[in-house]
């Protein structure tokens, strides 16, 4: 299916087939990664005990899955040297990695806000935790205005402590519960 | 039989039952509609308030729970691109699609209807055929599992997407992943690393939320320079046309009582779920259909497969259980537990001893799916509003709900921090343009495969018996030809297509 | 690191809520612990005991499930919790077990046991089949073919120390198919897949009545009314117990004022005609021992479990 790519490259521009060959060598590093991944894994399942009860251990299963995972990524990425090789193009790397990161970077600081979220939560509780979260995410994707802060501060107060007490009092289900502030 | 029919219906047309059926009903959708909120844990909430009620009562609202639970992930799954439930995975594969087209409204109704039709098909064949059914569900050994199973996994060619390669790693990834933690015979840990956090495995809706719902949110608020002047997810005036969608969703009677009989089935083998009944209706669909290539594109059929099928899996799942006792499902050993306790007990003899009760919970699905029906053509209008909402309030909100939702499954705090990992993970496979569906699959099936083959490995050494046994080779046979279909229509697919069809970039 | 944090909020929390007076306890909602997940026989079990104490105590009592690993995450994580009563938990015969089969460092004494509350009897029962009918048959027809009786349990948990009870006693070999929970069990028996197990009367009981199954023996000191023609292990020839006995438990180290109020509190419960209808009626008997007799008890079965672990070790 990847050799569709270059076809199409010959005949277009070159700008699309070194930007086919940048995602494919992104792609290509996926490979390589959940390859070498899973033969350390196929390795590990191995080495599991295995039980008289039954003939199949704890191992086996895990051991066939992850060897044919490790199969499957070393033909993706033979085939997407292959491709990358034929488009020949492997330049500006850098400028499209940063560019890449540009258009996603309100997507990663939302996911560090997630982060950092879940880990103080042990801590503070779910209330000041979320409610803290909620502002900044809420600020993040709508910008700083007078207009955004007091609608993100009734969101929040909202969706922190009063999902809180919603479950807390109607369903009894108790969300984490801090050190700092128990709500 | 009459009697205890028109007994049954009594009990359940009670006035008090009938409203509290309806809080039923809409806690059902709503709770399904919130990524990350269950059926399941909708029920669980509502078991407590059940012990007071009369055993029929109790039953009936969890049945409306149930019901509605089945159709209110549709709405999370139109609308955002989220599955509101595990069991509507493949439901955001076309009603996605079709409400970014501009057409929400039709993607709900048809949804809607589709799960409407999906319940009832599936109660009536409770009604005739339940006993039968539930024979053959308890008669099949772990072989018989095994090979449909194996059969199962070969929907993941029509789950690839893009690239056939990708959607194979994705799915053996799903496989691997589902492989850590306590091994499911021994219960000693595997592949955890003596981590706290991976000590009791990786749970399927917490890699369902993670993969799905945090990967999409992330992807909501990507700034690509074109500014969307509104800010709201779909953009766009709204049309319901509910009864000319419900003529157009009964023009497909095939694909319709094919995916709710997929639905009844699966639902009936206990162990498998709606899960699975959603995305193999949704394969079946594709498979028979004359335009393959306009699924997962917005096309009513794959809306109309994916939501009957979840939808009759409530049917199903109860033959094993009014016929047998036995519990199809996660909710239905809640059902089963209900009843226990009012000293009611279920098992083959329960349609005998208790005729009321098991007619009364027939007339209660059906009860149950026109509340849901009703509920939902009323309230759509408001479900849209959702559209409306700017993405600063709906992405971090939901993700809070996503948040709770990974908590409140096991009250562990470590199942949050998987969730962040899983997120990211998933967030990457999106970027590379790896279709995510046949990791989920993966994930659900890949502990049933190990089991019910190591299960069969135990019952006797002999490989054999996987061909030797009949349902099992007819299933083994199924897959195989499973496997052709696939190779042959890939290959077709390039041939015809190979100018235009270039592999999407992830830019 | 997690862990210090959880470590320190339970010393925090319980230095805030200062020492519990016994004459008010509970004066506050007492979260009940069950390690394992919504359905099961624990969680019906527990939720009527929980609803009980509820309505003797006049405080809410929620139930939260904690599943994972054979019940023990949630006890983990009970463990971790302040030593104040008002956080309970659950415990029965697979802690023992996991703690012998190495998956947990917990055990019967890292807790603070108050009251056995429920004991549900356990039925050695067979399915249809050429070979035998009843005990005798069986233990006959397994001599006669060693490993030739494929028995279904939950490998490494407590119906698997149950049938290794019976190999000892009776000097017979069982072949072992892993199965989770009492119903895949069942379901197994009765489709013919396995050809004993380990059931209960909540599910198998009309399949008995039915005449789909049959129950050969039943590991209690006397016959039980729910199947009061089933013979026991002891006019079979050995004095088995097979029940799952579940008991609450409080942390280590909760004062003892707050122990004594909650074990008196959970004998009024069991003493209550509704939850003891609700428990029978899942299959199960109400019972009472408090804190000295339970942990007098649990010390007897951990002899019995450490005696027959050997066996259950994969």
């Amino acid at each position: 299916m990847m050799s569709k790519a270059d076809k199409s490259a010959a005949a277009g521009a070159s700008v699309p087939a070194a930007s086919r060959a940048r995602t494919e060598f992104a792609r290509l590093i996926s490979y390589i990664v959940f390859g070498l991944g899973s033969v350390y894994l196929s390795v590990r399942a191995s080495a599991l005990p295995t039980s008289r009860w039954e003939p199949l251990g704890a191992g086996s299963f895990p051991q066939l899955v992850f060897a044919v995972l490790a199969g499957l990524c070393l033909i993706a990425a033979v085939r997407a040297v292959i491709d990358i090789r034929k488009a020949g193009q492997l330049d500006g790397l850098a400028t499209a990695l940063s560019g890449w990161i540009k258009a996603r970077r309100i997507s990663f600081a939302l996911f560090g806000c997630l982060v950092v979220y879940l880990s103080v939560m042990p801590l503070a509780g779910f209330s000041l935790a979320t409610f803290v979260f909620l502002m900044i995410a809420q600020l993040l994707i709508a910008g700083l205005s007078k207009k955004t802060v007091v609608q993100s501060l009734i969101a929040a107060v909202i969706f922190s402590v009063g999902l809180n007490m919603l479950f807390a009092e109607v369903f009894n289900v108790f969300l984490p519960r801090g050190v700092l502030f128990a709500g | 039989m009459l009697d205890a029919f028109l007994a049954g219906a009594h009990q359940v047309f009670a006035f008090d039952t009938l409203i509290y059926m309806l809080i039923g009903s809409i806690a059902g959708i709503v709770a399904a509609a919130i990524p990350g909120f269950t059926v399941t844990m909708a029920i669980i909430l509502t078991l407590p308030l059940t012990f007071t009620m009369d055993p029929l009562q109790g039953v009936s609202v969890m049945l409306s729970v149930y019901v509605g639970g089945y159709t209110g992930g549709l709405i999370s799954a139109a609308l955002l691109g989220i599955p509101g439930t595990p069991s509507s995975v493949a439901t955001t594969f076309d009603a996605y699609p079709m409400a970014r087209k501009g057409e929400p409204g039709r993607a709900l109704s048809l949804g809607v209807w589709s799960s409407f039709f999906g319940t009832v098909i599936s109660t009536i064949v409770l009604v005739l055929a339940a006993p039968p059914l539930a024979l053959i569900a308890v008669k099949l050994g772990p072989w018989e599992y095994f090979s449909l199973i194996v059969f199962a996994l070969t929907i993941v060619a029509s789950l690839v997407g893009n690239s056939l390669m990708r959607g194979l790693i994705a799915g053996v990834i799903g496989l691997g992943i589902a492989t850590i933690g306590p091994d499911p015979m021994m219960g000693r840990p595997r592949l955890t690393f003596d981590s706290d956090i991976l000590l009791p495995g990786l749970p399927f809706l917490v890699v369902l939320i993670g993969i799905f719902a945090i990967s999409q949110l992330m992807s909501e608020v990507e700034d690509h320079g074109k500014k969307d002047a509104s800010g709201a997810l779909i953009p766009d005036v709204i049309e319901f046309k509910t009864w000319s969608v419900m003529r157009e969703v009964l023009m497909r009677p095939i694909n319709l009582v094919r995916s709710s009989l997929v639905g009844v089935f699966i639902g009936a083998l206990p162990g498998a779920g709606g899960s699975i009944a959603n995305l193999l209706a949704y394969d079946q669909a594709k498979r028979s259909s004359k335009k393959p290539e306009e699924f997962g594109k917005g096309t009513p059929d794959g809306v109309i497969a994916s939501e009957a099928g979840n939808s009759a899996t409530a049917g199903g799942g109860l033959i094993p259980m009014i016929a047998l006792g036995i519990p199809g499902s996660a909710v239905d050993a809640i059902l089963m537990a209900a009843l226990m306790v009012h000293g009611i007990s279920v098992g083959p003899r329960l349609i005998m001893d208790n005729a009321d009760l098991a007619y009364g919970m027939f007339v209660a699905m059906v009860v149950a799916s026109l509340m849901m029906l009703v509920v939902c053509v009323l309230s759509m209008r408001l479900f849209l509003r959702v559209t409306d909402i700017p993405k600063q309030f709906i992405v971090p909100t939901v993700m809070i709900c996503c948040v709770i939702g990974a908590f409140a499954l096991n009250n562990r705090v470590t199942d949050l921090y998987l969730l962040g990992a899983i997120g990211l993970v998933g967030y990457g496979l999106k970027s590379l343009d790896y279709p995510l569906a046949p990791l989920v699959l993966g994930v659900i099936l890949g502990p049933i495969a190990e089991t019910n083959l190591r299960r069969a490995l135990m019952s006797d050494g002999d490989w054999t018996v996987f061909f030797t046994r009949p349902i099992s080779a007819v299933l083994l046979a199924a897959a195989l030809l499973s496997v052709i279909f696939s190779v042959r229509s890939v290959l077709k697919m390039r041939k015809k297509d190979r100018p235009t069809t270039d592999e999407q970039d992830g830019d | 690191m997690f862990r210090k944090i959880a470590v320190a909020a339970g010393l925090l929390a319980a230095a805030i809520a200062g020492p519990a007076q016994a004459q008010d306890y509970p004066e506050k909602p007492i979260e009940f612990i069950v390690p394992w997940g919504p359905g099961g026989g624990s969680d019906t079990l527990m939720r009527i005991v929980a609803m009980g104490l509820a309505k003797e105590s006049g405080q809410a009592v929620p139930v939260i499930n904690m599943p994972g690993v054979g019940g023990t995450v949630g006890l983990a994580e009970f463990a971790k919790r302040p030593a104040d009563g008002y956080t309970v938990s659950q415990v029965h015969e697979g802690l023992l077990i996991a703690n012998g089969t190495g998956i947990t460092d917990l055990n019967w004494d890292s807790f603070m046991p108050i009251a056995l509350v429920t004991s549900s009897p356990q039925y050695l029962t067979l399915s249809k089949n050429d070979n035998f009918s009843n005990f005798e048959e069986m233990v006959a027809y397994a001599k006669e073919n060693p490993g030739a009786v494929r028995a279904g349990v939950t490998l490494a948990g407590v119906p698997h120390l149950h049938m290794a009870m019976i190999e000892d006693a009776y000097g017979i070999e069982f072949s072992y198919v892993g199965y989770e929970g009492t119903g895949q069990r069942i379901r197994a028996l009765v489709g013919g897949n396995i050809d004993v197990a380990i059931g209960d009367v909540s599910s198998a009981g009309q399949f008995v009545e039915n005449g789909d199954l049959i129950f050969a023996a039943v590991g209690m000191p006397e016959r039980t009314t729910d199947a009061p023609d089933v013979p026991t292990f002891k006019e079979l020839g050995h004095d088995l117990d097979l029940a799952v006995t579940r008991g609450v438990v409080l942390p280590k180290d909760t004062p003892q004022d707050v122990a004594d109020a909650l074990e008196a509190h959970l004998e009024k419960v069991m003493q209550n005609e509704d939850v003891r209808t609700k428990i029978t009626n899942v299959g199960s008997a109400p019972v009472f021992l408090g804190q000295d007799e339970y942990k007098a008890y649990l010390g007897n079965l951990s002899e019995t479990v450490d005696r027959l672990i050997g066996k259950l070790a994969g």
